[in-house]
């Protein structure tokens, strides 16, 4: 069968997942009845609510002509969600100074239209702001330097 | 009444040394911030967030609030100046206000969009002092299954007036509602949903759902669009002054803007895109001699400009009285309120009234500072709109990771925000506007608590929700509401709206 309305079929059968992962997940925890809600009464309602709703994406989709979905840049999405995984492992050791440094260096390396120069200036730039603005003037409780 | 005494309250709570100094800072940064394209009025705030985690509940919410009607009037000064919209909100005042400025007319546009949000902003904190304390009182009475309808009706409510597809829209409120309930279980405390993680037992990180959701997400799928040609029409400013018979054209159109935008932006989902776009297409019906509409009239600048200022400053009323969020950026106001401690919800007004009416006073201030920084400063909003977009995401990027990170100072935060940017992105890419998710994660635990309530007075029958008067007229509203989109005229005009 040919999938009509590739956007809300996919869309669809997203939110179903997450409903039946809900609905499965929900199983750990005491359903309770309805005068005295447990904790998995709730979410297991939301669950079937959302299989429900992904349901009603999906199943037209196979029928009736829809939006496809727009073509995806692993560059940019892949380089940002690094940067940010990055920073958050490095932060630990190298210190706030260096690791903003590290993120945004990464960071400008989804736009390929950045020269390494300008980039590193960049990168320089925001972690001596960040450190002015976040650490001297509102005064956060920050590790600066890198702790070995 | 004491409405006086009440309003004179809050002005002596706002003029405090403290307050206005972030008043005003709040409004700086929120233009600037508001200016940049690409960044529209929620991840403003969501940036902007942290910042007042160290201030006093009252102080936090006067610069929050002072960063959204900041970021919203910048968002205007890009619509007009380069014709990209920084929010929904500001797109019809491209139409007319690009033309102007290509016009060399830019001075005269961005003064009139400043003057005409200056009087709605007034005139809409006026109707904030007016009718909140009238709708608290109403919400006191109201029981536990009123309060389940209301919310159901507050999140119908904005999903069908806002943009693409409604049964996804649907999806993502209950997605979020369900995202709200990760944490522990106030009741039980037994720990949904949490995977073991000891960080999520007090619940998802509402600031990296937020920043990657608007923040991040968005940096990726602007990155993606490629570097588009900006042309911004910084030669010939003009006069930032408004001529005298521009003034004379305009008065009526900003005084329907306000009047329309002030009743709009009490209403769930309403706020400022509706208001601006109702503006737009009734000032192009009524505005006498209708001729150059769409063309570079002024009248297309100063009425949505004005509606959606005065819709802006409404939409705090069910928001501070009822604990409802009207739109993403009051969901982010009320997650603020939370983090300081405070329940939303109608109790705010009688046991914190220096809150309530200091925020309420302090409003007319901001439009103060707004009209009196803008006008000024409009020469170094244009300089900053000619810095290229790749200069720009690497601080976006970085200042979302920092307002992340500083709230618990937890690294593992940061994964929160990786796992959020990529939800976002993933749904942006299946068409899934991720408002309503934000308002959903809000009410979710608040629903859950007034279902639980209601069901536990009527010993488990679910016919409360239809027996209670309120209840039931909450309920059939929704209901009207979801029916008026299958009617096709009402259908049509959305979509053309959008």
């Amino acid at each position: 069968m040919r999938i009509r309305a590739q956007s809300d079929f996919w869309c669809g059968l997203l939110f179903a997942a997450i409903g039946i992962a809900t609905v499965v997940l929900a199983r750990d925890y005491r359903m309770g009845t309805a005068a005295r809600m447990g904790p998995g009464y709730f979410p297991a309602l939301l669950g079937y609510l959302l299989v429900f709703l992904g349901l009603t994406l999906t199943l037209p989709s196979l029928f009736m002509d829809g939006e496809k979905i727009p073509r995806v840049h692993p560059r940019p999405v892949l380089i940002i969600l690094l940067s940010i995984v990055v920073f958050g492992l490095v932060l630990d050791s190298l210190g706030f100074a260096l690791s903003v440094f590290v993120l945004a260096l990464l960071g400008s390396l989804a736009e390929p239209e950045l020269r390494a120069r300008e980039s590193v200036a960049l990168a320089l730039f925001l972690a001596t702001f960040s450190v002015v603005v976040f650490h001297s003037l509102l005064g956060l409780p920050l590790a600066l330097w890198p702790n070995f | 009444m004491d409405i006086l005494g009440n309003l004179a309250f809050g002005f002596g709570v706002a003029v405090s040394v403290k307050n206005l100094f972030y008043c005003f800072i709040g409004v700086f940064l929120g233009t600037l911030i508001g200016v940049l394209p690409g960044i529209g009025p929620v991840a403003t705030v969501a940036m902007l967030l942290p910042l007042t985690f160290n201030l006093d509940a009252a102080t936090a919410m006067i610069m929050l609030a002072g960063i959204y009607y900041g970021a919203q009037y910048g968002g205007s000064t890009t619509a007009i100046l380069v014709n990209i919209p920084g929010e929904s909100s500001s797109v019809v005042t491209t139409l007319d206000g690009y033309k102007m400025a290509r016009q060399g007319r830019a001075g005269p546009a961005l003064g009139i969009a400043a003057i005409g949000s200056f009087i709605a902003g007034s005139f809409g904190t006026l109707i904030v002092a007016l009718f909140s304390p009238f709708l608290a009182d109403i919400a006191l009475k109201f029981q536990p299954a009123d309060y389940f309808s209301l919310m159901v009706f507050g999140l119908i409510g904005a999903v069908v007036l806002a943009r693409g597809s409604l049964r996804k829209a649907i999806a993502m409120v209950v997605l979020g509602l369900l995202l709200g309930l990760v944490g522990t279980d106030v009741n039980s405390g037994v720990m949904r949903f949490t995977f073991g993680i000891p960080a999520l037992a007090e619940g998802i990180s509402f600031v990296a759902l937020a920043m990657g959701m608007f923040g991040i997400a968005e940096v990726i799928y602007n990155l993606e669009q490629g570097s588009k040609t900006r042309q911004t029409y910084t030669s010939s400013l003009g006069s930032v002054l408004p001529t005298r018979a521009d003034f004379r054209l305009c008065l009526w159109s900003i005084a329907r803007g306000t009047g329309l935008g002030s009743v709009l932006g009490i209403l769930p989902g309403g706020g400022a895109l509706l208001s601006s776009f109702a503006a737009y297409t009734i000032e192009k019906k009524v505005a006498k001699p209708p001729r150059r509409f769409g063309d570079g009239d002024i009248r297309g600048v100063a009425a949505p400009e004005s509606a959606n200022n005065a819709g802006a400053q409404t939409s705090f009323i069910p928001m501070l009285t009822l604990g409802v969020p009207s739109n993403p950026t009051m969901a982010l106001l009320i997650g603020a309120l939370i983090i300081q401690g405070i329940q939303p919800g109608p109790n705010v007004m009688t046991q914190r009234p220096e809150l309530f009416w200091g925020v309420v006073a302090s409003m007319w201030i901001g439009n103060l500072f707004l009209l009196a920084l803008n006008l000024p400063l409009i020469g170094l909003w244009v300089r900053l709109l000619a810095v290229p977009y790749k200069f720009l995401f690497p601080a976006i990027l970085v200042f979302c990771c920092i307002g992340v990170f500083t709230i618990n100072n937890n690294p593992f935060d940061m994964f929160q925000l990786v796992l959020f940017s990529a939800l976002g992105y993933v749904l942006l890419k299946l068409g899934c506007e991720p408002a309503p998710l934000i308002l959903g994660l809000v009410l979710g635990p608040m629903m859950e608590e007034y279902l639980r309530r209601a069901l536990l007075i009527s010993l488990g029958n679910p016919w409360v929700l239809v027996t209670s008067p309120i209840s039931f007229a909450f309920l059939v509203a929704s209901l009207v509401l979801l029916a008026s989109i299958a009617v096709p005229l009402i259908r049509a005009k959305r979509q053309e709206m959008i």
